[in-house]
């Protein structure tokens, strides 16, 4: 089920009211939650569920088993048991063709020529997310950051949440977990945000991240008919594409948690307002970021040692990243890239140096910092390319034909894309005004209601004139 | 919570109004397409607006055509009424079944035709209708019928197209905007009265490498429209042809699964016995390259030759049911 359709909109007004109605029994809440999470997912491929409930089983019952044991080495068999069988699900699904593909790849070089067509596999949706989840809480039982919980009810609800449960954000154990034990009341600010929230997540994507892939598509498929300019307003497109479409599935899923009364974590922070790499980092796709930081960057040693320790954690760490969104060296590449841009900052020491969001007291940025913004803007559009190529070969043939020497004319397509040209500039001026906030149409309570309102309509009516309307899946979805 | 309820409740009904307001505005400044989801057509490619505006003059006609531009272009009232018989020609452009349902429910009590050529191209049947109901709420009065033909379609288009039409009517009745008036020659198009289009002897080029072939899948919302038009029109007590128009051999070739829409209409056929389909849809004597000017249209030295031909069966009553 899509949050953009039509079969949500009748589902989610019917699990809220149910849900509010058993308002006085947690229990009942948290099993109508599982309840209506199977079925949102079920729609999709009612197969999966019982991946879903076997990695609920296993991680559930490996939190007792970590807790009980006073053996360390028993400890972490079970730790190890849970991470094998949630990672090797992962593997399996998401990465058995890429491994073969390339060992038979590799053969051919040795003279061996394999024949090989490729499995056959479904790739589960957000099968990346939901693993990611489960193991951070067997993880943190087995550090002791939390204790196993013995509610299968509120395990497989924390499991399964529906709001984040296909596309993140990966929520923590220690944050989501302990919200199932607690009694849910009704806020209104909180769900008043929530509705906001929610707003402009559905605007992102079904305004900025759809229209501005109708040309992203347009010229990443036929590239070759393009000059150069045309090629760099493609890989523009395909940069908010990217970002309208998956902080605008994170928006509409913390918004419709915060309507439920749960607190999710914030997933992006204004990432194209950055003032280098390093910042951009701290301000996308935070929940995954900050996973691979806690589970993986810091066990590894993290900044702490010597020059070479730092250069190969912070690689580890971008190309785990990036092969975690898909199996293709085009991710690869990308997280490669990413970690090339980063390093300078870290072995300079600079990787701190813009922990405020640009301009937090000011209306304007300065000269300097529009620079900074555009050239770290530059380079994230240029990584871009990698991960919206559909293999090495298109990313390297779209890179080299835009610098060519129509890099200089007038793009081919801009008046067919006046539109999503002036819709790009109202968003863009939105998300600034709202800059220093969790999401751009957060407001105060109090501030003026009229304008509030004419300000929402305005962008339902944005929504209602400019919706691509068709219905599209979210990009994230296939990781 | 209830408080909740009652500030959702209030900023829907804000939220509405300026949504209307806003698109009714913009859809009078940019009514073609200029803003994404508003494509208010009045004068649409196939004459719909001149057509409705002269049904008033037709009634207690021999044959009503229905259907999409294969029936308004390629049925001539002219020839039809030549050979003695009065006809009225409601075919529109890309004329799904449930427009047809829509025109029927609105005017077959005016026309009371005795005979009912329903042109039945399989693109009709495979198409959402989103065209085709743009083109009725722009060139047809708003009725009841259209706001449930809009809600059918449910497609944001057409709700924003019925609230510029509304706005549209307002402002002719408030005297800020003029009364359409609909020119009877558009392009290499000519209207003629009673409904017919007639294109001049303009031939098929061959661009026709790029045309992919395919199973062509009815919808289900238009099978169900398509049948409850049948039942309307059988409890008139009219008889009903089916009828799948000339299109080119080379059109024909990439509709793969010929035989089983041939089957289905045959499935209706026997379902509604004053019904009876035919298929026209390769008749030898239309060449692709001399009688067509386009892969699906006649041009009108086809037009006389198939209506022609047609009117010589009819007037055989070969296909009349007992």
């Amino acid at each position: 089920m899509l949050f953009n359709s039509i079969d949500f909109a009748i589902f989610l007004p019917i699990v809220f009211t149910l849900y509010w109605v058993l308002r006085n029994q947690l229990k009942l809440q948290n099993l109508l939650i599982v309840i209506a999470s199977y079925i949102f997912y079920g729609m999709w491929d009612w197969r999966f569920l019982f991946l879903i409930l076997f990695s609920t089983v296993v991680d559930y019952t490996m939190g007792i088993l970590i807790e009980r044991n006073d053996s360390k080495n028993k400890k972490k068999l079970f730790l190890w048991i849970s991470i094998l069988v949630n990672l090797g699900f992962l593997g399996y699904f998401k990465y058995s063709n890429f491994f073969l593909e390339n060992f038979v790849y590799a053969f051919s070089f040795l003279g061996q020529d394999l024949k090989f067509r490729g499995l056959e596999i479904v790739l589960p949706v957000g099968i990346s997310f939901y693993t990611f989840q489960t193991l951070s809480y067997t993880i943190d039982v087995y550090r002791k950051k939390l204790s196993p919980t013995k509610d299968f009810i509120a395990f497989s609800a924390f499991v399964s949440f529906f709001p984040q449960l296909v596309a993140g954000p990966i929520e923590r154990a220690t944050h989501l977990l302990p919200q199932f034990y607690r009694k849910r009341k009704f806020d209104y600010e909180l769900a008043v945000n929530g509705m906001r929230q929610i707003l402009w997540g559905l605007f992102k994507k079904v305004v900025i991240a759809d229209n501005c892939a109708q040309f992203a598509n347009q010229i990443f498929n036929n590239y070759e008919d393009y000059s150069g300019s045309t090629l760099i307003l493609g890989a523009v497109f395909f940069t908010f594409q990217i970002y309208g479409d998956f902080s605008g599935y994170s928006d509409i899923a913390i918004g419709i948690s915060r309507l439920f009364g749960f607190d999710l974590m914030r997933n992006f922070a204004y990432p194209y307002f950055s003032r280098d790499i390093a910042e951009f980092w701290r301000r996308w796709h935070i929940s995954l970021s900050t996973w691979f930081r806690d589970y993986l960057y810091i066990p590894l040693g993290g900044s702490r040692g010597g020059m070479w320790m730092k250069i190969r954690n912070t690689f580890i760490i971008f190309l785990v990243s990036g092969f975690w969104h898909g199996a293709n060296w085009t991710f690869i590449i990308w997280g490669a890239l990413n970690a090339l841009y980063f390093l300078p900052l870290l072995l300079g020491g600079k990787n701190r140096n813009h922990l405020e969001v640009v301009a937090y007291d000011k209306s304007l940025p300065s000269f300097k910092e529009i620079l900074q913004i555009g050239v770290t803007f530059g380079l994230t559009v240029f990584a871009w390319i990698f991960f919206r190529a559909e293999n090495l070969g298109h990313a390297f043939g779209y890179i080299s034909r835009i610098f060519h020497k129509t890099i200089f004319s007038v793009p081919a397509i801009v008046k067919d894309c006046k539109q999503i040209l002036i819709l790009l500039i109202f968003f863009l001026i939105i998300e600034w005004l709202g800059r220093r906030k969790h999401f751009a149409l957060e407001f105060e309570k109090g501030d003026h209601r009229f304008l509030k309102w004419t300000l929402y309509s305005l962008i339902v009516l944005l929504i209602g004139l400019f919706m691509q309307t068709e219905e599209t899946p979210f990009i994230y979805f296939q990781f | 919570m209830k408080k909740f309820i009652f500030q959702l409740f209030a900023f829907f009904l804000f939220s509405s109004l300026i949504y209307i307001i806003g698109v009714g505005i913009l859809g009078s400044i940019f009514p073609k397409g200029e803003v994404s989801n508003i494509i208010y057509k009045k004068g649409f490619n196939g004459h719909l607006y001149s057509r409705i505006n002269e049904i008033d003059k037709y009634d207690e006609v021999d044959i009503l055509f229905l259907g999409s531009s294969h029936a308004y272009r390629g049925f001539d009232t002219r020839i039809f009424k030549a050979e003695g018989y009065s006809s009225f020609n409601l075919g529109s452009s890309a004329q799904t079944p449930l427009q047809t349902y829509t025109l029927v429910s609105k005017y077959l009590e005016d026309l009371e035709p005795k005979i009912v050529i329903f042109e039945v191209y399989p693109g009709t049947f495979v198409s959402d209708g989103v065209e085709s109901s743009l083109d009725l709420i722009a060139n047809d009065e708003i009725t009841s019928e259209t706001i449930d033909m809009v809600l059918a379609t449910n497609h944001i288009k057409t709700y924003n197209s019925l609230i510029v039409g509304m706005f549209d009517r307002l402002f002719i009745d408030l005297g800020i905007k003029e009364i359409y008036e609909e020119n009877h020659i558009k392009g290499k198009d000519l209207y003629v009265s009673g409904g017919f289009v007639e294109r001049n002897n303009e031939k098929t080029s061959k661009v026709v490498s790029n045309l992919e072939g395919g199973d062509w899948k009815y919808r289900k919302q238009n099978l169900n429209y398509f049948e409850k038009i049948l039942e309307k029109l059988e409890e008139k007590g009219l008889k009903i042809y089916l009828v799948f128009a000339p299109i080119t051999k080379e059109r024909l070739s990439k509709i793969e699964n010929k035989k089983e829409i041939d089957q289905l209409m045959i499935e209706y056929e026997n379902k509604f016995k004053k019904t009876k389909y035919i298929d026209f849809s390769s008749l030898n004597f239309l060449k692709d390259d001399q009688e067509f000017y386009d892969l699906h249209h006649l041009n009108q030295n086809g037009v006389i030759k198939f209506n022609k031909f047609f009117i010589q069966k009819l007037k055989s009553d070969l296909f009349l049911v007992n």
